[in-house]
């Protein structure tokens, strides 16, 4: 638990950071083709990963906070839909969890793209339900940016998990 | 029916409250944002202190960021530093010319608008020039001007400035000139004090030194301060009104009279820009190669007929142009320019300086045939 605690608290600090302080710096001298790296889901992968390891629940608080960094990031207006967004993918990556047995690295490398995929798409549909604009175009940029994350996150779950992640499968929650 | 047993139900109890949960989740996720879409910059209020939290927490990183950003720009631009270097340098030194020139060439046309107040006699232009080159020689001062021949000078014409009189042009060429100014010693002219208007000669008295106006009549009375103006009476070089300078001294020469000491209204070493004055009615395409006051005559000699004596000059051609000069006309003489065998062309020059060009035909009228006089 304390451990998770910790992790979860350094892993949101770090993507914060990189996600707001960091990664813009980079938008003065990058060209457009190079806005991979501005589109990168870290603080949207905190709940997911804590969800993949932890459990769903786990998974929902992580995500809350995370939301909550993303959206007081930012001009009003990220608030919710990163809630929405952020929690329900982390839930579902706890029940993937727990009824699956995510072993390999492509299983995990798998869930958590998909998972990216699914967050980014709910979070762009809440945007437009309040908002009214077209959300983002999922351009091959967003692809490859997601791919990234789902990257990182995987080999961060890799390194991870043997110290946080519980055999879900064989557990009751 | 069984009942459930406790782990059961206590695991339906842990999914009813995950569900429940996740419920809240979205439902609180939903409602967040409506009031973001209603309310916008004003749900920004009440977070304020986060806000500047999560700031505090970024700003720093965020400048340290970019300094390491701007300094791998560099580091990745080192190859284009040199050629962006050199483009600048020299844009640079062409901005810095064009200064110098633009700062040179307004206080230039601040000079010359001071032109533009002057009241010249209406027979009169001003012609402007600039001063290319001096040449001095021990007292002498000669200053040479872009102005020549092509724009319509004359050796004998005034040449003045912002403030006065400079003095005269000695010799044309074809684009400039060279001025003798007043200072120089062998310069003079006529002048009059503008207040008591006695008259007198103001002579150089070298480069530096003020100049002489020695009185017509010594008795006259001349005051320390008092303008000396041309006097432009009828065989004056200068027109007349032109400031020479202002008296700065009233001495006795060594025969006891009076002259006065006179300090020029120009500083004529820092000159830059000056007027030349002509005669309006000058034509500038007039050929002048002689003094002041003599036209311009060209003879064109006929072919030789083939079989009958062309006409020849007296060095033996037979085409060309016998231009006239100064010499030619010194004296009262009639010269023969050039005869053939029925043709005699004849110059007379008299000592008022009237030329005749007579062309004599003999037997028969060969068409060349001209007088011009002056």
């Amino acid at each position: 638990m304390i451990r998770t605690v910790i992790f979860t608290i350094v892993y949101l600090v770090v993507a914060e950071l990189l996600e707001f302080a960091i990664i813009p710096q980079f938008k003065a001298i990058s060209a457009e083709q190079v806005n991979i790296i501005l589109q990168l889901r870290l603080l949207a992968m905190a709940g997911i990963l804590i969800g993949l390891m932890r459990g769903r629940m786990s998974g929902l608080i992580t995500a809350l906070f995370a939301a909550a960094l993303f959206g007081f990031s930012q001009l009003p207006g990220y608030l919710g839909a990163s809630i929405v967004s952020f929690g329900l993918t982390a839930y579902l990556a706890g029940v993937i969890s727990f009824h699956l047995r995510l072993q390999s690295f492509l299983s995990r490398l798998f869930w958590i793209f998909l998972l990216l995929i699914g967050e980014s798409l709910l979070h762009g549909l809440v945007r437009r339900i309040f908002w009214h604009y077209t959300a983002q175009d999922f351009t091959i940029y967003t692809w490859i940016a997601l791919l990234l994350t789902a990257l990182f996150g995987t080999l961060l779950m890799m390194l991870m998990a043997p110290y946080l992640k519980r055999y879900q499968i064989f557990s009751r929650e | 029916m069984a009942s459930l047993s406790n782990k059961d139900q206590s695991v339906n109890w842990r999914r009813r409250f995950q569900w429940t949960s996740l419920i809240l989740v979205i439902v609180l996720g939903l409602a967040v944002a409506a009031f973001e879409s209603r309310r916008q910059e004003e749900a920004y209020r009440p977070w304020g202190i986060v806000y500047n939290t999560l700031a505090k927490l970024c700003d720093p990183v965020r400048d340290k960021m970019l300094k390491v950003v701007m300094i791998g720009r560099r580091v990745g631009n080192i190859w284009d530093i040199e050629k962006e270097n050199e483009k600048l340098r020299r844009e640079l030194t062409r901005l810095s010319v064009e200064h110098q020139l633009t700062v040179e060439e307004l206080g230039r046309l601040t000079r010359l608008s001071t032109f533009a107040s002057w009241q010249i006699p209406m027979d009169l232009s001003l012609l402007p020039g600039d001063v290319t080159g001096v040449i001095t020689d021990g007292d002498g001062f000669l200053m040479i001007i872009n102005r020549g021949r092509d724009d319509g000078l004359r050796t004998g014409d005034s040449v003045v400035a912002q403030s006065g009189l400079v003095g005269l042009v000695r010799r044309v060429m074809d684009e400039s000139a060279l001025v003798q100014i007043l200072s120089d010693p062998l310069s003079s002219t006529g002048a009059v004090d503008r207040k008591t208007r006695a008259r007198g000669i103001v002579h150089g008295a070298g480069r530096g030194q003020p100049l002489r106006f020695t009185l017509e009549n010594e008795g006259e009375p001349v005051d320390i301060g008092d303008d000396v103006i041309t006097s432009g009476f009828e065989n004056s070089l200068y027109p007349k009104g032109l400031m020479i300078g202002r008296i700065a001294s009233i001495e006795l020469n060594t025969s006891g009279l009076p002259y006065a000491r006179i300090e020029p209204a120009i500083e004529y070493s820092k000159l830059d820009e000056v007027m030349v004055v002509l005669p309006l009615n000058r034509s500038v395409t007039e050929d002048d190669t002689t003094t002041k006051g003599l036209g311009s005559y060209q003879i064109v000699m006929p072919l030789a007929t083939p079989g009958t004596s062309g006409m020849a000059d007296t060095d033996g051609a037979t085409t060309g142009v016998l231009p006239l000069t100064m010499d030619d006309m010194t004296s009262a003489t009639t010269q023969t320019l050039a005869t053939s065998g029925t043709l005699i062309l004849e110059m007379t020059t008299t000592a008022t300086a009237a030329t005749t060009v007579t062309a004599t035909v003999d037997e028969d009228d060969t068409g060349n045939s001209g007088e011009k006089s002056e």
